[in-house]
């Protein structure tokens, strides 16, 4: 969480498996793909529209020897068109959990993302 | 049921907020069930009665070690009696684990890890001898006291800004502005956030949410009827929303549930107050 906060997505993806799997679970089928292509697709492009993007670690809780759940406050705000969220330069605040499941290699072989996505929809666009 | 208080040494005082025995007088307490809403401490329990069992969001049934260091709770969590209570313990400051043990705190939230994975064995069984065999509270309480002294001797730690902070968060329960309290530590927010999570385990800000629902909890456990709109002003609630949003986040259950079904200790026992150990 710390790289994503440096918006360094290089160094995210050193921490990762890219063939390891990503889901981002509000985007139904089109949000399930490989880390190092959709995962670092969408970083990328939030790190582009959203250039001020942070976050803050609230809580990690590990669910097993391999598994960690990270409650995460993601916050930003819109300078460009992001997915078909047309940008009108207006600020989010969302709670995020990340679940990292990690490799014997110790690399992050899957990650699923979970957030309210329609209250995220509302605060950019109302 | 008898549960206690008592207080640290001023020496300690930076570090712990209390030492704390409970036990059931011999008596067993089949079928007790005791739960507890977080209450934004972490602490060092020895069991010195019969083995009992831990319900949380992570585990379903886990049988608590005999002795152990429980990180933050996040979430409401019970304990299940079949037999003798008999607990003593030391509940720390927020940031103390790691202060004054050295602990990596953030990696313990919802966990119960037994003591002699951190300590010596032979230190943990010599005071779990010594406290079995003490039997008056304020001694068992002494004897934590000692225990946490000879860490205290050993690291030698210096409270710091995390620990004012942190300490900060508890005194106001909860009602404070984290960027106002960064104003006195002298550090960027993500510098604060991350010192912060590495000794507290949690951030200042989602710290101070727990801590005020925590304060709440406090102010209606054991009671069967709440003033609503007063509590929510007592508690600077910025809005109804919000405060239903942290009250099922961290008990599963809305208000009105909670205050007809909860099982807290505080149903059992009278509110304690602190004694002094001499």
């Amino acid at each position: 969480m710390f790289a994503y906060q440096q918006k360094d997505v290089d160094k995210m993806m050193s921490f990762c498996d890219p063939a390891g799997t990503v889901e981002f679970i509000p985007l139904g089928a089109a949000g399930k793909g490989k880390i190092g292509e959709l995962g670092r697709g969408i970083w990328e492009s939030l790190v582009d529209c959203f250039p001020d993007i942070d976050n803050t670690l609230d809580a990690a809780v590990a669910d097993d020897h391999r598994t960690v759940r990270c409650q995460v406050v993601i916050r930003g705000t819109q300078k460009k068109d992001f997915a078909n969220i047309k940008s009108k330069g207006k600020s989010f605040d969302s709670d995020h959990i990340f679940i990292f499941h990690i490799n014997d290699e110790d690399k992050i072989d899957h990650i699923s993302v979970e957030w309210n996505h329609e209250d995220f929809v509302r605060q950019l666009t109302a | 049921m008898v549960y206690e208080k008592f207080r640290p040494s001023d020496e300690l005082n930076p570090f712990i907020e209390c030492y704390f025995t409970w036990h059931s007088s011999g008596v067993s307490a089949n079928g007790l069930v005791v739960e507890s809403p977080p209450n934004g401490f972490c602490s060092i329990v020895f069991n010195l009665g019969d083995e009992y069992i831990l319900h949380n969001k992570k585990y379903n049934n886990l049988v608590v070690p005999r002795q152990f260091v429980s990180g933050q709770s996040i979430y409401s969590y019970s304990l299940h009696f079949n037999g003798i209570i008999n607990l003593c313990g030391i509940v720390f400051k927020p940031a103390a684990l790691a202060s004054l043990c050295n602990l990596p705190t953030f990696e313990y939230t919802e966990e119960r890890i037994p003591l002699d994975n951190i300590f010596k064995k032979p230190a943990v069984n010599a005071i779990a001898e010594a406290l079995s065999a003490e039997k008056d509270n304020a001694g068992k309480a002494r004897i934590l006291e000692t225990f946490v002294l000879d860490i205290y001797r050993e690291n030698k730690p210096e409270p710091d800004y995390i620990d004012w902070a942190a300490n900060e968060i508890i005194e106001k329960n909860g009602m404070v502005d984290v960027t106002e309290l960064m104003k006195h530590v002298y550090m960027s927010r993500r510098n604060f956030e991350r010192k912060f999570f590495r000794k507290v385990g949690l951030s200042p800000k989602y710290y101070a949410r727990l801590t005020r629902l925590a304060y709440l909890l406090n102010l209606i456990a054991g009671k069967k009827k709440a003033d609503w709109g007063a509590l929510f002003s007592e508690c600077e609630f910025y809005d109804q929303s919000h405060f239903i949003k942290d009250f099922v986040e961290f008990t599963g259950r809305t208000p009105q549930q909670y205050l007809e079904e909860n099982r807290e200790l505080a149903n059992l026992v009278d509110k304690p107050k602190p004694h002094s150990i001499d």
